[in-house]
């Protein structure tokens, strides 16, 4: 009884150790050799406490600008980063995350064997992330975690099958091919993008045949990127706060040298939370793909968004810009209304953005590009106010989840949760 | 017979591959899955890791697989690239990989 106790609560309690044992399982059912069983099983363990740390190191460096951002414009500021608000929530619900990312794995493969919906969800990251909204939405309508995790595990195992459903159609005009899906949850702008692309534009004028001047890219580059686009709004906001605003922060630091050091420190915690992230999936989603393989053969994989991007290039920058521009604009609106300002942080703009911009290349050449990139830009920055309440009564802030799809659920959750007085 | 083997496979040494993605952790995940594959199927000498680009620099590689729209990122380094256009074109791949070591073993 004793032991029994000590595995179910310490040892199993932990969660870091619980995902650690599910990679175990995973490579023991794949019949990896002994020391890769015990290296992949370590490294999972290890990333995802790295995961942890990271968090903290990032939420530090975003209290500061949400303080300076609240004393500067009298409004709340929040940067929709999916890995920083998940990293925030696993700190909250590390069990819960874990338990419906890997049941609702289950589910996804349960539902395309016996339905005709055949996807398979490959990206982890998205996975954990919608994992994360789905224990935050849960858990605030007061449920139990075994609850929680049931509920939780079914709607990610039906989001995992519907999702890259409704965007395949766009999505074979894109590859050319009907062999992979998009797996990433913003198929509703996808789709939506593709669907623009077909009403205004002439495929036959794509994207590719324009110059883009080469500096552009440097915004493919992870830490450059948030770097940069964060950077811009933390002097915004420090300036406009003041120096003395700054001061009563930054720990005799100089208060324009403060901004600078919490951005890029904000950027190195987000960057040791994808390597967390990195180390934890790298051992889990290949279990998931031999499984799968086995479990439901001919299924679509469903791929990350940057599988897209070779097939437009060009048409990755302009979505990107066109997004960012749609942020922008959406920020200044936010601040005009005195509502929640959704800061445009070049992140999700840029992943999204982009492959918004393939899609509605590929139904409507340039045009679609602009014109379906431009409207998701607008979905990915009013989409994290909205769910933002949801974040914040359960003790969550600063950021917020910028994907189309989890918007949805947030709102159905919403009226799930009013209606029953829950909220 | 078992001899012969074991001397050759003495002789061809290990070379490293690097496999890069925008944040590591979803489309370069993919490609180190099937180049894994690849590996075990034809016995390449070969080990994998997979990364962001943001940390490749200070990284040693003889090969580096990604994606093709990332391709000029890593137009001045000396290791052998291979960018992919369609991730599920496995034969690509494989075939590149074979050149690969056609030339250098």
């Amino acid at each position: 009884m004793f032991i029994l106790e000590f595995v179910v609560y310490d040892l199993l309690g932990e969660a870091s150790l619980l995902v650690g044992l599910m990679a175990l399982v995973g490579l023991l059912i794949q019949k990896k050799p002994a020391d890769k069983v015990i290296s992949g099983t370590v490294k999972t363990i290890v990333g995802f406490l790295i995961f942890g740390i990271g968090s903290s190191a990032a939420q530090g460096a975003l209290n500061g600008f949400q303080s300076l951002f609240s004393t500067g414009f009298g409004l709340e500021g929040v940067t929709p980063i999916a890995e920083a608000i998940t990293a925030q929530a696993q700190t909250l619900f590390p069990m819960v995350i874990a338990l419906i990312m890997v049941l609702g794995f289950a589910c996804n493969l349960i539902i395309a064997r016996f339905t005709r919906f055949k996807y398979i969800f490959l990206t982890g990251g998205h996975s954990l992330f919608l994992a994360a909204l789905l224990a935050i939405l849960l858990k605030s309508l007061g449920l139990s975690d075994v609850i929680a995790i049931c509920i939780g595990a079914v709607i990610l195992g039906l989001a995992s099958c519907l999702y890259p459903a409704l965007a395949q159609k766009s999505m074979i005009k894109v590859t050319g091919s009907n062999e992979i899906a998009i797996g990433h949850y913003c198929t509703i702008a996808y789709a939506l993008s593709g669907w623009i692309g077909s009403k205004i534009g002439d495929p036959s004028k794509g994207t590719e045949s324009i110059e883009l001047p080469g500096w552009l890219t440097m915004f493919k580059d992870y830490i450059v990127s948030v770097s940069l686009s964060v950077g811009v709004f933390y002097y915004i906001a420090a300036i406009i706060a003041g120096q003395s605003a700054v001061e009563a922060i930054s720990n005799g630091q100089h208060w324009l040298l403060f901004p600078l050091m919490q951005t890029l420190t904000f950027t190195g915690g987000l960057y040791v939370i994808i390597t967390g992230v990195r180390l934890f999936l790298g051992e889990i989603v290949p279990a998931f793909v031999g499984i799968s393989e086995k479990f439901v053969p001919g299924a679509k994989p469903a791929l990350d968004c940057p599988v897209v991007f070779p097939y437009a290039p060009t048409a990755t920058v302009l979505g990107f810009i066109s997004a960012y521009i749609a942020g922008l604009l959406c920020m200044l609106v936010m601040v005009a209304m005195g509502t929640t300002v959704i800061i445009p942080v070049a992140i999700p703009y840029f992943f999204i953005g982009a492959t918004a911009g393939v899609f509605g290349n590929a139904t409507g050449g340039w045009k679609g590009c602009v014109v379906g990139a431009f409207i998701t830009g607008i979905l990915i920055a009013v989409g994290p106010a909205i769910i933002y309440p949801i974040m914040k009564n359960i003790g969550l802030s600063g950021s917020s989840f910028p994907e189309t799809d989890f918007t949805l659920i947030g709102i159905i959750f919403n009226l799930i949760g009013k209606l029953i007085g829950a909220w | 017979m078992m001899r012969i083997r074991k001397e050759e496979k003495k002789k061809m040494t290990r070379k490293t591959a690097l496999i890069m993605c925008r944040t590591g952790m979803g489309s370069s995940l993919m490609l180190k899955i099937k180049v894994d594959k690849l590996i075990q199927k034809n016995n390449f000498p070969l080990d994998v890791t997979h990364d962001a680009f943001s940390g490749f620099a200070g990284q040693k590689a003889d090969i580096i697989i990604t994606m093709e729209d990332l391709l000029d990122e890593f137009k001045s380094y000396s290791a052998y690239v291979i960018g992919v256009k369609d991730i599920m074109d496995v034969d690509f791949i494989e075939g590149e990989l074979k050149k690969y070591f056609a030339e250098n073993s």
